[in-house]
């Protein structure tokens, strides 16, 4: 089925910070990483799956993940990544960002203009 | 901050590895998502048409992703390296084009193998069926699919399933039973098993030594018929009971019919085997008169049919204590001469 791209998109640059979180819980393949975001946004976030991969090699080399092949479930090869202390350091800032940045959109959206 | 301690902090490093091995990876790591994909569709009982279809749906452009993954890992070569790379990229591109097609090809054309390679053992199960009398297969008919993992989710191979088909052809009514084992993938499919335009009830029963046996039934008898539910079952380490059979003077009785029939759990749930089609489950006793069932949780209601050798079979029910437990089931007989005269 095709997917609705416009709705329910990812706002740009908080790829990432989805992946580092998913990651806190341990090492995963992209893989279970997709699922678990399927999951945990009770299927409100759609991202082609694939998109998954760019972000995380890009993670990858920015040293803020770590990958390791190893076998799966079902005993294929898979590649897990998992946090570095750099990555835990950024996914701090990055969600601290965040809650302001909606707290500034909330703001914004709550505001009602004094009448005089 | 010196790039040195930028280096130690975040781990950053140059990439020294050979660019194709690289490439190689990639493909295996996309490859192996899609995969999941295709067999998470698969179980969940679409054709692998339509499987691949919705995977690619999901997955987007897979030449795109792979593409975006290569160039960034040539970005990461450094400056010095940068000339040598782009002119590798070129041939990169085209060779990696070309090894991504023929392993997406291969994994394609696996997959496809692997159903072929079903539909030909159902094709020969279907002609003895034919043979006994009945078809496994009922044509137009929906497919029964399902899997079966343990308690940490991990597939079971060669679990038996024993599967009763209820069907009620022109009014009447008819049971069959069939066995199937699961894959390496811990799945099984029934293709054309049930029919698409009548009711239809299915009771599926998996047991495998060493695990608490599950069962399931469903009834499909509202037009428009359904297709079935996949089967998805999680079966639990099981604790083994040893059977003891005596006869009334306490003498071990030698190759007793023993089959698990059913278990009532704690927190209710209830599991059964027909007595129908249970023979591949069926266990003797041995010389003292012992068997061990592998099949049951410690506090489990349990149930048997048992059958001494000359006799008809009957019931047993036991509360299964624990591991290793040992159960002396009684017979009605009072009097047995142990040589037999």
């Amino acid at each position: 089925m095709p997917q609705d791209k416009s709705r329910n998109a990812l706002p740009q640059g908080s790829l990432d910070m989805l992946i580092l979180r998913t990651l806190l819980a341990g090492p995963q393949h992209g893989y279970a990483i997709a699922r678990h975001l399927h999951k945990a946004s009770e299927a409100l976030i759609q991202v082609e799956e694939g998109s998954l991969y760019p972000a995380l090699h890009r993670l990858e080399r920015r040293g803020l993940i770590k990958a390791e092949w190893g076998p799966s479930e079902a005993n294929r090869k898979a590649k897990f990544y998992s946090l570095t202390p750099a990555g835990k350091k950024s996914l701090k800032i990055q969600t601290s960002a965040w809650q302001e940045m909606q707290r500034a959109i909330g703001s914004i959206m709550n505001y009602r203009p004094v009448e005089t | 901050m010196s790039s040195n301690e930028l280096q130690q902090d975040t781990g950053c490093r140059k990439e020294t590895r050979d660019p194709a091995a690289l490439a190689d990876e990639v493909g295996d790591e996309l490859m192996f998502h899609f995969r999941s994909l295709v067999d998470d569709k698969l179980a969940a009982g679409l054709s692998f048409d339509d499987a691949w279809k919705e995977a690619e749906g999901q997955f987007g452009p897979m030449r795109r992703y792979d593409m975006e993954c290569r160039m960034g890992q040539i970005a990461r070569h450094g400056r010095r390296r940068r000339l040598a790379a782009v002119s590798c990229f070129v041939v990169a591109v085209i060779s990696g084009w070309f090894v991504f097609q023929s392993h997406r090809n291969a994994e394609q054309g696996q997959l496809r193998d692997e159903i072929a390679l079903l539909r030909q053992e159902q094709a020969a199960l279907k002609a003895d069926a034919v043979r006994g009398g009945y078809a496994r297969q009922i044509a137009g008919g929906f497919d029964l699919t399902g899997s079966v993992v343990d308690d940490s989710g991990h597939p079971l191979e060669n679990v038996t399933v024993l599967i009763i088909r209820k069907t009620w052809p022109g009014g009447g009514y008819r049971q069959e039973a069939f066995t199937v084992t699961t894959n390496d993938r811990g799945r099984f499919v029934m293709p054309e098993f049930v029919p698409s335009d009548d009711q239809y009830g299915i009771q599926v029963s998996a047991l495998k030594e060493g695990f608490a046996f599950q069962s399931v039934y469903q009834l499909k008898d509202k037009q428009p018929i359904a297709r079935p539910d996949p089967i998805a079952l999680r079966l639990e380490h099981a604790a083994p009971v040893t059977l003891v059979v005596r006869d009334g003077a306490g003498h071990p009785l030698a190759n007793v019919a023993v089959i698990p029939s059913a278990r009532k759990t704690p927190g209710g749930n209830d599991y059964m085997v027909y007595f129908h089609g249970s023979e591949p489950v069926r266990a003797t006793t041995d010389a003292t008169g012992r068997v061990c069932l592998n099949c049951f949780l410690a506090g489990d209601q349990a149930g048997i049919f048992l059958r001494i050798p000359g006799e008809d079979w009957s019931n047993r029910e036991f509360v299964v204590a624990g591991e290793n437990q040992v159960v002396d089931v009684a017979t009605n007989e009072t009097k047995r001469d142990p040589d037999g005269s």
